[in-house]
């Protein structure tokens, strides 16, 4: 009955394997995980990330060699409920909630996480983002009601402090998604955020990412957000995300955090303008998804029906490659890639950025195992 | 009554009511009006609603059907139509019969399924189900179709429904039922008779109106001809709904098995584990490659290999003709023997058996099977035959007949074991059936007498004419036999026979009979003269076919290529696309081994162009124009492949000479036709001649594509090290310019193609490749490779060494899913900004939605207004003006627009006055009211509703499924798409064990069903679950029994609970009856929704109905909680007011602790709670009461028990065992089994038997009351003094002893006193004398009715009579 584990070197797209695991009920195995490096075997942010997932589904093995180099994982089936996780602050919470997002629609039960740690730092997915792009991209496939990300508290790196409640319905099936035209970008959003710090920062940041966004488009806010008090994690920082919204719906985002204390001193300008650019940078790429969920946005696109999805995204990120690949292992589905076709007459004074690619996919026919039918 | 029959009493109704009125003619919103004043009385303004309602309902459940049924492939798989019935009802007969009727060929034995062509877009799998309850099973889950075979003369069996059941379990296929053996009825009445029963209880099982054929005879052996051509018309034309579970899973009924095993690996061990290869259309969902699938009967394997072959049974692909002509009516059973030419993946067999047409001509004198040689030689028919054999065998008893037959209470139905030549049947007796089915003969006799009675003299008629033919079987009538004799019922078959049309069908028919006689008597007389004239043809039919299938090419194509029928062209065209082809699938040693270094050497230019090239841009072009490169280099390797492919093909194996015999016909067809090239690879091995050819055209279809050319090129100069990025980059800027000069050399009718076939194909896959590649790329890599290595052996395999390294460097990577941006741009400046001006919404728009244009279009869609400002007035279309108006008029809400709209006219006419508006405005509002009271047209002007909507989509959605990768070759869409439905496939699996090789039987059908990716795990599943009305036993939880889930069929443990009201699982011990329960399982992991049924064994056949339990699964989890009741009891220790200290309860401190705060309980209903551990014996604990105990009481707690659940899972593997024992497998036995078996005895615990209950007389002592509080009561409560009894005297108790005297008084007074007695006694006799013979006097004189009259008597002593009448 079982069948043979998929195995796996290395800890890089620890979270995608683990994920593709649980959703296709498939053993994964995952060898050598930093076997040459000076502290070898698993980070603490990965158990934290292994935690999660036991405490999200059920039924599930775990085995971790005694290196911590080997980890073989027998998935259950995910669950749901009240799960309360303190994330690891190595990484941001954001590290926790991609993965978490990926399982929360196909539970036995509407999730209600509440996640603590580290809100935003340089290299996750800050929650601001999460909340305005991935919830987003969920609503396209016909998740919506009762999806909702809040931030009750900030935390900055190193120390964190912060926590978010994330409620997500369930389903049992997922509507197949055509989405070819990004459209055009009508306004541009954001959220700047300071703990622990002056609160003329924010302001700051704002100024400076309006002197780049302002050559382009004049609808532009940028909310800002002060957190005091218990409310303001543990240590200082200060960062601001912005999301593009197109006219089709699409949403795009960029993001910049300062360097945590005793690195290098961030001037709150330079990075207001590092992230309008960075936002510049992805309009730029472009796409129906931006690149941070275009892996999120394939992921549903293959959990479909038996239906042809397609999707527009601008180049594939290394992450979504490997999750490309990830799927065809797991859930024996290959996409088919090809890059987008040139209008024709307008390849030459084309302003749109980077070519686009096109993905499609017909659905393996998943539907949601755990849901209990009356 | 049964539920069902309350279902279809309910169903009948509403029939009858809906028969007045078909609600389908009013669906429309006018027909709504229209039916209300069709039906003025019954649909009063009241009432509306209601029909409203109704309406609605009927029109959203007809809409529910047509959407259901969405993603049909274009090319369907065969038809499953599977015969099913207890033994020796004529399903073999029903089979072979139904062969020869669409095919025209007789087939001497039947094993496995057979596929043949049923018309001009149908094919059949016809299978025949044993009569084992796991072939039935299986056969239930894989047919479309069901031919339902009752044997009428002996009436319903246990098989029928078993079978039923099974089917409504899994789905419910379509069912039609088959009444054999009616000739052997007495006479008409009793035909009529029991065919009327039989419909109406077949009718109850499937759905009134289902579907009855009657095979009234047979004549040499087999079923009269006119009946089997209707029931294939009707089998052909059906239509299916689809079943949930099938729509959503792959399978394979596979029709053919080899096994690839390793000779040597068997010579050493007999009995290792096999590599098997499968075949069969693939149905459902397309089949992928990599997961995995259940092997019914057998096991869960992985899939090693899927293999897409050509159509063995392809449909006609001419549309243009009326109907198929014999050599389109092809035939494939390959276990059967049949079929002819068997393809594999890289050989094709072509069978040499005996001529087919000898054996038919030998078969036509006499029937075939010994069933039906018996049947003729029979003198008797079948029922005085069954009844002589009853006779016999119950010897001194009445024939067995229903009576007689142990009736037990089951519900309605009894079964009957009969004895029919020493075969066991299982007779199904109805309680109800023969007075109802009396009853309903008698009521319906006078509706429908006249009917089945002109039905019957037909049937009659018919008979005598087939006796005729028999006669004289040289010559045959062509009289119109009856058509249809099957039972009368609604229909969604399209039937095309009306009684309107009859007489044009009888014409029809006539000609058809004719037809085949003439056919007939061709097979007869000079049957091999007609196929060595035919030969030829169909050969090169045969070929032709081949031909196209394994092109791999789609009829749209053909049909496009007809179109433009261009003869050199054409030859050259299919070139082209042969090369393309070749590509997928063919790697030729030696090009690929040069292909591979050169891909090598792409990639790692690749990779360091992308190293090099930081910025985007470059990235992206440096792709393009590597792709570019990946594209075209495939198509020159595979022009240069065929050379050398034929030279292999020219040394390879003698086995080919063996076919080049066969093959000679199409040789000299094909060089006279100048037929395709990939034809001639195929068939003409040894021509020199055609081997130049084909490299002509070969040479010209590569010259034909710009690039290729270069290509070829650099194919030749291989080991020269040419800087390769320069050419490429050369090439890569010039070969547009170099397409289109070398076009202009070109002939001119090389044009059109050239644009048609590369432009759009290039353009396509210009990038695709590469993307594929870089995501996929190790993959497709892999692919060829395994290819070519299993080809040469010496080739090693190639891995880009480089993306390997990148790879292994990211191993230990951030786990991130950002993509840095490497070098930010300057946003600041103008240039940069260019870049991305269009991505806003300031920036340049899509022609189509530009909004000048968009209002220009605005402008004429919406046609003249008047711009208030300027006063300039726009005109537009007049027409679209009206309609736009007579809408608006329509619309309620549109006041506003109205309004404008007056002002406009106002222009023109003069405004009207605030009298007239009114006027209107009121008009207006009468109207809405009375359209609200219809409360009818409310819906249309809503707009469409949510189905609608949602109908709307699915349409789309399937559209585009159907279009998105249908231009695609079918090498590449497999590998998106899986393999598709109605695809001709081989499936590899390996480890397989060996018995189902050695043990191999092909009339077992084998299905092979694919599974989702988490469908092969395992866990808990739940099921509402019910134990089936019919079965005898109740079932006991923790006895095993046999699911059948999905496609598998396993044994396992169920614990029956059921759900409190808090949603606790409350375990049972048994299922209730008539009442669904909850069973959980330890078993695969299966989507909620999916049907399920057990059994408790499938081994022979036990008595009685054995469909054990039926249900659905509602959910599953890796672990349950299930409970059952424990009640803890304890004692008092020491006993305070309130408080006691209990004991007995627990055995630790540690388990009071557990329990601190539990409500606990007295039997005499005092309540407390658990307080805390006391010290001193261990367990014991403190606990509060609302009253103080008794020593004697007995505390308790109730608690509840978690249940551990058994994870027992057993699949059924009866594939494995000997041909013979298929039927037989055993699993784990019950309790109560292995009891019997080894006569055990039951256990009794002693302490549980019942005892009589002795309960001493209580005694109870007096009350004493003290004498001290006696004096203080009141006086009337006070206690009695106790008389003494008076009259004891001394007189009394004392002896008295008499005087002489005085005795002698005493005697005398005695004896007087006995005188006196002796005289009363006699003048009371003397009194009661008389008395009687006065009454004997009275009753002889007086008159009757004297006596009569209330009256009362009295004697006197004298003997007179007085009479007293009472008043």
């Amino acid at each position: 009955m079982a069948t043979k584990p998929l195995t796996y070197e290395g800890s890089n797209y620890f979270r995608q394997r683990l994920i593709l695991a649980t959703l296709s009920g498939r053993s994964v195995k995952i060898n050598r995980i930093r076997s040459k490096d000076h502290d070898p075997g698993l980070r603490e942010f990965e158990a934290s990330f292994i935690r999660l997932l036991d405490k999200v589904t059920n039924g599930s093995r775990i085995e971790v060699n005694e290196a911590g180099t080997g980890v073989l994982y027998q998935p259950g089936l995910p669950l749901g409920g009240n799960i309360d996780h303190d994330c690891n602050i190595q990484r941001g919470i954001g590290y926790y909630l991609e993965g978490l997002i990926c399982l929360a629609p196909f539970c036995k039960k509407p999730i209600k996480a509440i996640l603590r740690g580290v809100t935003s730092n340089q290299i996750d997915p800050s929650v601001d983002v999460i909340k305005a792009v991935s919830i987003q991209v969920l609503k396209k496939f016909g998740i919506d009601e009762g999806l909702e990300l809040t931030v009750t508290k900030r935390g900055s790196p190193p120390l964190g402090g912060g926590e978010v409640i994330f409620k997500c319905p369930i389903r049992r099936n997922l509507r197949p998604l055509q989405l070819l035209k990004a459209g055009k970008v009508k306004r541009i959003r954001g959220v700047a955020f300071s703990t622990r710090v002056s609160p003329a920062f924010v302001n700051r940041m704002v100024e400076g990412a309006r002197s780049v966004l302002n050559n382009f488009l004049t609808d532009i806010y940028i909310h800002t957000d002060h957190m005091k008090g218990p409310k303001s994690g543990k240590s200082p920082g200060f960062g601001v995300s912005l999301v593009a919204e197109t006219t089709e719906g699409t949403f795009l985002s960029a993001e910049a955090m300062s360097n945590p204390v005793g690195k290098e001193i961030t001037v709150p300008e330079d990075l207001g303008k590092r992230a309008a650019k960075l936002l510049m940078e992805e309009i730029y790429r472009g796409g129906c998804v931006d690149s941070r969920h275009q892996g999120l946005a394939l992921l549903f696109m293959a959990l479909g029906q038996n239906d042809v999805s397609k999707l527009q995204t601008g180049p594939l990120s290394p992450y979504t490659i490997q999750f490309l690949r990830h799927m065809k292992d797991f859930l024996q589905i290959m996409f088919k890639i090809e890059a987008q076709q040139e209008q024709d007459g307008d390849s030459e004074d084309s302003r749109t950025g980077h070519d686009k690619i096109l993905l499609t996919c017909v659905g393996v026919g998943f539907s949601n195992l755990s849901k209990t039918i009356t | 009554m049964d539920l069902y029959d309350i279902a279809f009493d309910h169903g009948h109704k509403f029939y009858a009511a809906a028969g007045a009125v078909r609600l389908e003619d009013f669906t429309d919103s006018n027909n709504v009006l229209a039916l209300i004043q069709y039906k003025p009385n019954t649909f009063n303004k009241e009432s509306t609603l209601k029909v409203k309602s109704v309406l609605n309902c009927c029109i959203s459940r007809r809409k529910n059907i047509i959407s259901s049924g969405r993603q049909a492939p274009l090319e369907p798989p065969p038809i499953v139509v599977a015969v099913v019935g207890p033994p020796k009802v004529g399903k073999t007969t029903l089979v072979k019969c139904l062969v020869k009727n669409f095919t025209q060929q007789n087939l001497t034995a039947i094993n496995g399924p057979v596929t043949l062509v049923s018309g001009k877009k149908r094919r059949l799998t016809v299978i025949e189900c044993n009569n084992d309850m796991s072939s039935m099973i299986d056969v239930a889950k894989v047919a479309d179709l069901v031919l339902l075979m009752v044997d009428a003369s002996f009436g319903f069996e246990m098989e029928t429904f078993e079978f039923l059941n099974i089917a409504q379990a899994h789905g419910f296929p379509k069912i039609m039922g088959v009444l054999t053996h009616l000739d052997g009825m007495r006479n008409n009445k009793a035909l009529n008779k029991t065919k009327k029963r039989l419909k109406h209880r077949f009718w109850k099982e499937v759905y009134q109106g289902a579907k009855l054929f009657y095979l009234s005879g047979m004549m040499h052996g087999e079923y009269l001809r006119r009946e089997i051509h209707n029931l294939g018309r009707f089998i052909s034309v059906m239509k299916f709904r689809p079943l949930i579970w099938r729509t959503s899973h792959s399978y394979i009924l596979a029709d053919r098995m080899e096994d690839l095993t390793n000779p040597e690996l068997i010579r050493q061990k007999e009995k290792c584990d096999r590599h098997i290869s499968l075949y069969g259309y693939v149905r459902g969902t397309p089949l992928k490659l990599g997961g995995s699938i259940h092997l019914a009967g057998c096991g869960d394997f992985e899939i090693k290999d899927i293999t897409h072959l050509p159509d063995p049974c392809p449909l006609p692909d001419k549309e243009k003709k009326r109907s198929l002509d014999t050599r389109e009516r092809l035939i494939y059973a390959p276990m059967s023997g049949v079929g002819g030419i068997v393809y594999d993946k890289d050989v094709v067999y072509v069978e040499l058996g005996p001529n087919k047409s000898m054996e038919q001509t030998e078969e036509e004198g006499k029937p075939s099977n010994e069933l039906v040689n018996n049947l003729i030689g029979t003198q008797h028919t079948l029922d005085t035959k069954m009844a002589t054999s009853q006779m016999t065998l119950f010897d001194g008893a009445a024939p067995v007949t229903s009576g007689e037959v142990e009736e037990t209470e089951r519900g309605q139905y009894t079964e009957e074991t009969v004895l029919v030549n020493g075969r066991k049947r299982r007779r199904v007796k109805f309680d109800d059936e023969d007075g109802q089915s009396e009853e309903a003969s008698s009521s319906e006799e006078d509706d429908d007498e006249g009917f089945e009675d002109e039905r019957d003299s037909r049937l009659l008629t018919a008979k005598k004419r087939e006796q005729n033919v028999a006669a004289s079987s040289s010559k045959k009538n062509k009289m119109d036999f009856a058509d249809f004799q099957f039972a009368d019922s609604d229909d969604d078959l399209e039937i095309d026979i009306l009684p309107k049309r009859k007489t044009e069908m009888k014409k029809d028919r006539k000609e058809r009979i004719k037809d085949d006689n003439e056919d007939s008597s061709g097979e007869d007389s000079s049957e091999e003269e007609a196929t060595h004239s035919r030969s030829r043809k169909i050969e090169g039919d045969e070929a032709r076919k081949f031909r196209k299938s394994s092109d791999g090419k789609k009829i749209e194509e053909d049909q496009r290529r007809r179109g433009q029928r261009d003869d050199d062209g054409d030859d050259d065209d299919d070139c082209e696309d042969d090369n393309d082809d070749d590509g997928e699938r063919e790697i030729d040693d030696s090009i690929s081994l040069d292909k591979r270094k050169k891909g090598e050497r792409r990639e790692k230019q690749m990779i360091q162009r992308q190293n090099i090239r930081t910025t985007d841009d470059g990235e992206s072009e440096g792709e393009e124009g590597s792709s570019d490169d990946e594209s075209s280099d495939d198509e020159s390797d595979d022009s240069s492949t065929d050379d050398s492919k034929i030279e292999n093909e020219r040394n390879s194996p003698a086995k080919k000479k063996g076919s080049d015999g066969v093959n000679l016909h199409e040789n000299e067809e094909i060089s006279k036709r100048k037929s395709k090239g990939k034809a001639m690879k195929t068939s003409s091995k040894e021509g020199s001649k055609e081997e130049k050819l084909i490299e002509e055209e070969e040479f010209e279809s590569a010259s034909s594509e710009g690039d290729q050319d270069e290509e070829m090129e650099e194919v030749e100069g291989e080991n020269r090290e040419e800087d390769e990025e320069e050419a490429e980059d050369d090439k890569f800027s010039s070969s547009d310019q170099d397409e289109s000069e070398e076009e202009e050399g070109k002939l001119k009718w090389k044009e059109n193609l050239v644009e048609k076939a590369s432009a759009a194909f290039i353009r396509q896959q210009q990038n695709t490749p590469n993307l594929r590649k870089l995501v996929y790329g190790e993959v497709v890599e892999n692919d060829s490779d395994g290819e070519t290595e299993v080809l040469g052996g010496f080739l090693t395999l190639s891995k880009p060494s480089e993306d390997e390294e990148k790879l292994s460097r990211g191993k230990d990577g951030q786990d991130t899913s950002g993509f840095p941006v490497k070098h930010i741009r300057d946003w600041d400046l103008n240039e940069v900004r260019e870049l991305i001006a269009d991505c806003f919404m300031t920036g340049k728009w899509e022609a189509d939605e530009d909004a000048e244009t968009l209002l220009e279009k605005d402008d004429e869609l919406y046609g003249d207004f008047e711009d208030l400002e300027t006063g300039e007035v726009h005109k537009g279309d007049p027409e679209k003006q009206t309609d736009e108006r007579s809408s608006e008029e329509e619309d309620e809400d549109g006041d506003e627009e109205e309004k404008t709209e007056g002002e406009v006219g106002g222009e023109a006419k003069p405004a009207l006055s605030v009298q007239d508006e009114d006027k209107q405005e009121r008009e207006r509002r009468m109207e809405k009211k009375r359209k609200a009271k219809m409360g009818l047209l409310e819906d249309e002007e809503e707009g469409p509703s949510f189905f609608d909507e949602w109908k709307e989509e699915m349409d789309q959605q399937s559209k585009l499924n159907r279009a998105e990768f249908q231009d695609m070759d079918d090498s590449v869409r497999t590998q998106y798409e899986g393999f598709r439905p109605g695809m001709y496939v081989r499936v590899e699996v390996a480890d397989v064990p060996f018995e189902f090789v050695t043990n191999f039987d092909p009339t077992c059908p084998m299905v092979l069903g694919g599974l989702l990716s988490s469908e092969s795990s395992i866990g808990f599943v739940q099921i509402r679950l019910k134990k089936h009305r019919w079965y005898p036993k109740i079932l006991k939880t923790r006895d095993p029994l046999i699911f059948s889930v999905g496609w598998r069929r396993f044994q396992t443990i169920p614990l029956y609970c059921i759900q409190d009201h808090n949603g606790r699982n409350r375990l049972l011990k048994y299922t209730p009856e008539h009442l669904h329960c909850i069973a959980t399982i330890w078993g695969p992991i299966t989507p909620q929704g999916t049907g399920i049924l057990a059994v408790q064994s499938i081994s022979g056949r036990e008595p009685g109905f054995r469909i054990a339990a039926t249900g659905v699964i509602l959910d599953l989890d890796k672990s349950i909680n299930i409970v059952k009741k424990l009640k803890l009891t304890g004692v008092p220790l020491k006993i305070h007011k309130n408080t006691a200290f209990i004991q007995g309860m627990f055995n630790s401190a540690l388990e009071v602790a557990k329990f601190e705060g539990a409500l606990i309980r007295t039997v005499s209903g005092i309540r407390g709670q658990i307080k805390k551990a006391s010290k001193a014996p261990p367990g014991a604990f403190r606990a509060s009461f609302e009253d103080k105990l008794l020593r004697s009481d007995i505390v308790f707690l109730r608690t509840w028990y978690q249940v551990q659940l058994p994870k027992f899972y057993n699949p059924v593997t009866n594939m494995l065992l000997p041909k013979e024992q298929k039927g037989t497998w055993k699993g784990m036995r019950t309790v109560g089994q292995l009891r019997r078996d080894n006569n055990i005895p039951l256990p009794v615990n002693q302490d549980s038997l019942y005892k009589a209950i002795q309960r001493k007389p209580r005694r109870f002592n007096r009350l004493v009351i003290p004498r001290k509080l006696a004096q203080e009561l009141p006086f009337k409560y006070r206690p009695q003094q106790r008389q003494r009894k008076e009259g004891l005297t001394i007189a009394g108790t004392r002896a008295v002893i008499r005087e002489p005297h005085e005795r002698k008084i005493a005697a005398l007074m005695q004896e007087l006193g006995a005188l006196y007695k002796d005289k009363k006694r006699r003048d009371r006799e003397d009194r009661e004398k008389k008395s009687t013979e006065n009454k004997k006097r009275i009753v002889k004189c007086c008159p009757h009715s004297f006596f009569n009259l209330p009256i009362s008597w009295s004697f006197r002593a004298s003997g007179n009579l007085i009479i007293k009448f009472r008043a």
